[in-house]
C-alpha cells in the first residue's frame, strides 16, 4: 500500500484561537459591565445600548457562540484533521466558515446594543442573523463531513462521534426555534405564542447548553486530554456509552427550566425524571476523563494544560450534579429566578469551557509554533487567578440567590409577607459586588494567559501546513472476527448522521407533538383578547430594552407569590404572545400582573427615574423612553404579522389599527394630564405604560369556571 | 394548537389558522418517531449483545499521529516533545 504525504491546515486553526481569544476578553467585559450595572445601574452612562437589559444578551451571545463556539471549531479543526489523517476538506469553506462566523459575531453584536433582539434568550440574534447561522452552519458541516468521506483512518473515534452529534442536533435546534415571521428587516415575531413558544425556547435553551457547550467540549476533551497526559483514555468502552446515553437523555431535559409554570404538569414530570437520568452518562463522562490521569497526577502538577483540564472537568462534574439537583421540583422551587441559577451556569461556563478552553490554546499555540510555552509560572498565575475568580463569582451568588428566595418566601405570623420585593434586593447587593470582583480576577488571569500566549508565538515558528502521511483507506479491509453492525455505521459517517438526527430527535418530538395537539393543554380563556395596536408597540419596545431579562411575567402557584403578585398563571393567558416574555430571573418583581396595580402617573414617573418611586431601586432610568418616538407607519404590518400567525384581529383591523392606537394614546395622556404630567405624541413611554397597564388584566374578566378549569390541576401551594 | 375563538358577525365557533400552519410539523415529526423507534430499537439490541467490540486499538491509536515522517529532513514539522 502506497503511503500518502499530505499537510494538516494550521492556519485555520490559528484564525479561531486568535478569534477565541479576541472575543473571550470582549465577552467577558461585556459580562462585567452587567455585573456591575446590578449594584450601580448609572453605569450605562444613559445610554440605551449600555443598560443591563442590552449588555446581557451582547455578554452571552458573545461568550456562548463567539468565545466557546469559536473555541469550538479550533478544537475541531485541530483534532478532527489529526483523526482523520486527513487535511480538512476544503481550505476556501475553512475561509468562509471563519470569516462568516466572525461576520455574524461582529454584527450580532452591533444589533444587539441596538436593540435588535427576538426576545428569547440565547436566541437573540434577529431573522437576518439566523439565516446566516444557519448559512455558515452548513458550511461548516460540509468541511466536517467531507473530511470524514476522505479520512485516511477507519476507525472513527469518540471524539468525532460528539462533533458529529454537535452539528446535527445544534442545525436541528436552530432551524426549529428560529421559526419566526419578519415584520420589517429587523423585527420579527416567534412563530409560536405562549406556551408553546415556551417549550420550544426552552427545549431549546437547555439543548444549547448541552450540545453546544458541552458534546462538543466532551469531544475537545475525549482528544486534547489522552494527548496532554499522553496516555489512552480511561475507558473506551465507557466513552462510547457516555455518548449515547448523553445525546439520548439530554433532549428530553428542557421543561426543567419550566416548573411550576403554565406547561402541562406531564411535560414537567417528564422533564425531571430525565434530568435526573442525566447524572449517570455526566458523571461516567466526568470519571472517564479524571481516571485516565490515574497514577500520572504528577504531571497534573508540572504541566499547565493538564492543570487547567482537571479543573474544567471537576467543573463538569459538580455543574452535571447540581444541574439534576436544580431540576427537583422541590429545589426548584427555591432556586427559579434567583441568582442561584446564574452561579450554576457560571461554574460551568467559567469552569468547564472557560479552564477547558484555555488548557487547549496552551497546548495548541507551542505545538503549531513548534516550541515551548513561554511561561509555565504565569500559566500558574493564570490558573490561580482563574480559580479564585471562580470561587469568588459562583459563592456570593449561590448566597444571594438561596438567600433572597428564602426571603420572597417569609411570612409575619399575621400571615403578611414579611419583605417589599425591593428590601430583597437590596439586602443581597453586597454579593453582587463580591461577584464582579470574583468575575474580574478571572478576566485578568485572561490578560496574563494573553500576554504568555504571545510571547509563546513571538519566540516560535509558526507551521501553517504541518505535514503528516499515512495509507489510504483501502476499499476492502478484512475483518478480525465478526463483523458487527455499528461497524458498518461507523464506516459511512453520513449514515452516521442521520442515526445521530434520530436518536436526538426521539425525545424532542415526544415532548413536543402532543403539546401542539392536545387542546387541553391551553385552556381557552375566553376574556383574553389581542393585545391593542398600543400595546403591541409597547410590548415590542419592552422586548427591545429586554425588560424579562429582570422581570418575569410567570407567578408559580406558592403562596408567597400568589400573595405578592396575584392569581398564579395560566397557560390560555400567553396565547397570543409572540414571543412569550415568561423570563428566567427576578432581578425586579414579576410583572404578570402588574396592569391596573399603579396608575399611569406612577410608570411614567418610575420610568423616568426608578429611584424616585422606589427608593433604592436597581433599575436604570429610561430616559430615551420620553424622546422617542413610536412608528405608526409600522402599525399595519405588526397587525397584519399578527393576523397570519393566528391573532384574531378582525378582518382589514390592520388598515384601522393606528385609530385605535390614537384613540387609546389620548385616554392615557388624559390620565396623565389628571397628575399633572405630559408628554409629545407617539412617544414611546405611552406604548409602553399601555402594554404594562395591561399585563394580567383579561383574566380578571373570565366567568370563574374557566380560570379553574384552566389550572391545570395545581392548588396553591404553600413553601 | 387549536384556539377556539368566537367572532361576531360569524355564526359559528371556527378554528384559527395556527393548528394548520402547525399540522405539516406535526406529520413530519410523527414520520421521524417512528423511524427514531426503530433505531432505539436496533441501539438497545447492540448494548445487549455485547456489539462494540474492538475498545483496545482507538484510544491508543490516537497517541500516536503526532510525530510523522522523521526520515526526510525536508519536513516542515519538527516534533515539539
Amino acid at each position: 500500500m502506497q503511503i500518502e504525504k499530505f499537510y494538516y491546515d494550521n492556519k485555520t486553526v490559528k484564525l479561531f484561537a486568535y478569534a477565541v481569544c479576541f472575543w473571550g476578553v470582549v465577552g467577558m467585559l461585556a459580562g462585567l459591565w452587567a455585573a456591575i450595572a446590578l449594584y450601580y445601574p448609572a453605569i450605562n452612562l444613559g445610554l440605551p445600548a449600555t443598560t443591563f437589559g442590552r449588555m446581557r444578551p451582547v455578554h452571552t451571545n458573545a461568550v456562548i457562540f463567539a468565545f466557546v463556539g469559536n473555541g469550538i471549531f479550533m478544537g475541531v479543526y485541530y483534532s478532527l484533521q489529526r483523526l482523520c489523517k486527513a487535511r480538512m476538506y476544503s481550505d476556501k469553506l475553512s475561509k468562509i466558515h471563519f470569516w462568516g462566523w466572525q461576520t455574524i459575531i461582529l454584527v450580532g453584536a452591533i444589533t444587539l446594543w441596538a436593540g435588535k433582539t427576538s426576545g428569547k434568550e440565547y436566541a437573540e440574534l434577529e431573522w437576518p442573523l439566523d439565516i446566516a447561522i444557519a448559512v455558515v452552519w452548513v458550511i461548516f458541516g460540509i468541511n466536517l463531513f467531507g473530511t470524514l468521506l476522505k479520512r485516511r483512518e477507519k476507525h472513527i473515534y469518540v471524539a468525532i462521534w460528539f462533533y458529529i452529534a454537535t452539528w446535527v442536533t445544534v442545525a436541528m435546534l436552530h432551524i426549529v426555534n428560529s421559526i419566526e415571521l419578519p415584520v420589517t428587516l429587523w423585527k420579527s415575531y416567534s412563530w409560536y405564542a405562549g406556551v408553546q413558544d415556551a417549550l420550544v425556547e426552552w427545549w431549546y435553551g437547555h439543548n444549547a447548553v448541552a450540545f453546544f457547550l458541552t458534546t462538543p467540549y466532551l469531544g475537545l476533551m475525549y482528544y486534547f486530554l489522552p494527548k496532554a497526559a499522553n496516555r489512552p483514555i480511561y475507558s473506551y468502552r465507557l466513552s462510547i456509552i457516555h455518548f449515547w446515553a448523553l445525546i439520548f437523555i439530554y433532549i428530553w431535559a428542557g421543561p426543567h427550566h419550566l416548573l411550576y409554570t403554565a406547561l402541562p404538569d406531564w411535560a414537567q414530570s417528564l422533564g425531571v425524571v430525565f434530568s435526573v437520568m442525566l447524572i449517570a452518562p455526566s458523571w461516567g463522562g466526568m470519571l472517564n476523563g479524571l481516571f485516565t490521569l490515574r497514577g500520572a497526577w504528577d504531571k497534573v502538577r508540572e504541566e499547565p494544560v493538564l492543570k487547567f483540564l482537571v479543573v474544567a472537568i471537576t467543573c463538569y462534574g459538580m455543574a452535571t450534579f447540581e444541574g439534576p439537583m436544580l431540576s427537583l421540583k422541590n429545589v426548584n422551587a427555591i432556586s427559579h429566578f434567583t441568582d442561584w441559577t446564574i452561579a450554576h451556569v457560571h461554574i460551568g461556563a467559567l469552569g468547564w469551557n472557560g479552564f477547558l478552553t484555555f488548557g487547549v490554546l496552551y497546548y495548541l499555540i507551542p505545538k503549531m509554533w513548534n516550541t515551548q510555552l513561554y511561561s509555565k509560572k504565569l500559566a500558574g498565575t493564570h490558573f490561580w487567578l482563574g480559580t479564585i475568580g471562580i470561587v469568588l463569582y459562583a459563592v456570593p451568588l449561590y448566597w444571594a440567590g438561596f438567600t433572597q428566595s428564602m426571603m420572597w418566601k417569609s411570612f409575619t405570623d399575621e400571615g403578611q409577607l414579611r419583605f417589599q420585593f425591593l428590601e430583597t434586593v437590596t439586602h443581597i447587593l453586597p454579593m453582587y459586588i463580591t461577584r464582579s470582583i470574583g468575575g474580574a480576577i478571572y478576566i485578568s488571569g485572561v490578560f496574563v494567559m494573553i500576554y504568555n500566549l504571545r510571547k509563546t508565538i513571538l519566540r516560535g515558528h509558526f507551521v501553517a501546513d504541518e505535514a503528516a502521511e499515512a495509507a489510504p483507506l483501502s476499499g476492502t479491509v478484512q475483518p478480525h472476527g465478526r463483523q458487527y453492525w455499528h461497524r458498518w455505521i461507523e464506516k459511512r459517517p453520513l449514515q452516521m448522521l442521520v442515526f445521530s438526527l434520530i436518536a436526538v430527535a426521539i425525545g424532542g418530538l415526544i415532548e413536543l407533538i402532543p403539546t401542539f395537539l392536545v387542546k387541553s393543554n391551553i385552556p381557552t380563556i375566553s376574556s383574553v383578547k389581542p393585545y391593542t395596536p398600543l400595546e403591541l408597540h409597547g410590548r415590542d419596545i419592552y422586548v427591545r430594552e429586554g425588560c424579562y431579562l429582570c422581570h418575569s411575567q410567570m407567578i408559580r402557584p406558592f403562596r408567597d407569590e400568589v400573595a405578592r403578585y396575584g392569581e398564579y398563571s395560566k397557560a390560555g393567558e400567553f396565547v397570543y404572545d409572540h414571543p412569550f416574555q415568561w423570563g428566567s430571573k427576578r432581578t425586579g418583581p414579576d410583572l404578570a400582573r402588574i396592569g391596573g396595580k399603579y396608575p399611569d402617573s406612577w410608570h411614567f414617573n418610575h420610568m423616568l427615574d426608578p429611584s424616585s418611586m422606589s427608593p433604592g431601586s436597581i433599575m436604570p432610568s429610561y430616559v430615551w423612553l420620553f424622546d422617542h418616538e413610536i412608528d405608526t407607519v409600522h402599525t399595519y404590518k405588526m397587525i397584519k404579522a399578527m393576523q397570519t400567525l393566528g391573532v384574531p384581529y378582525p378582518d382589514g383591523y390592520a388598515d384601522r389599527a393606528n385609530n385605535d392606537l390614537v384613540v387609546q394614546e389620548l385616554a392615557i395622556k388624559a390620565s396623565l394630564k389628571a397628575d399633572k404630567l405630559s408628554t409629545g405624541t407617539n412617544k414611546e413611554i405611552v406604548a409602553v405604560i399601555a402594554y404594562l397597564q395591561r399585563l394580567g388584566k383579561d383574566i380578571k374578566a373570565a366567568p370563574k369556571e374557566q380560570t379553574t378549569a384552566a389550572s391545570d390541576g395545581h392548588a396553591v401551594m404553600g413553601n | 394548537m387549536t384556539n377556539l375563538i368566537f367572532r361576531p358577525g360569524r355564526s359559528k365557533y371556527f378554528y384559527t389558522s395556527k393548528f394548520a400552519t402547525m399540522s405539516v410539523i406535526i406529520l413530519l415529526l410523527v414520520a421521524s418517531l417512528s423511524v427514531a423507534l426503530l433505531f432505539l430499537g436496533a441501539f438497545l439490541w447492540s448494548v445487549r449483545n455485547k456489539q462494540y467490540d474492538d475498545d483496545y486499538s482507538p484510544p491508543r491509536r490516537i497517541l500516536f499521529d503526532d510525530s510523522p515522517t522523521l526520515t526526510n529532513n525536508d519536513n516542515k514539522e519538527l516534533t515539539s516533545k
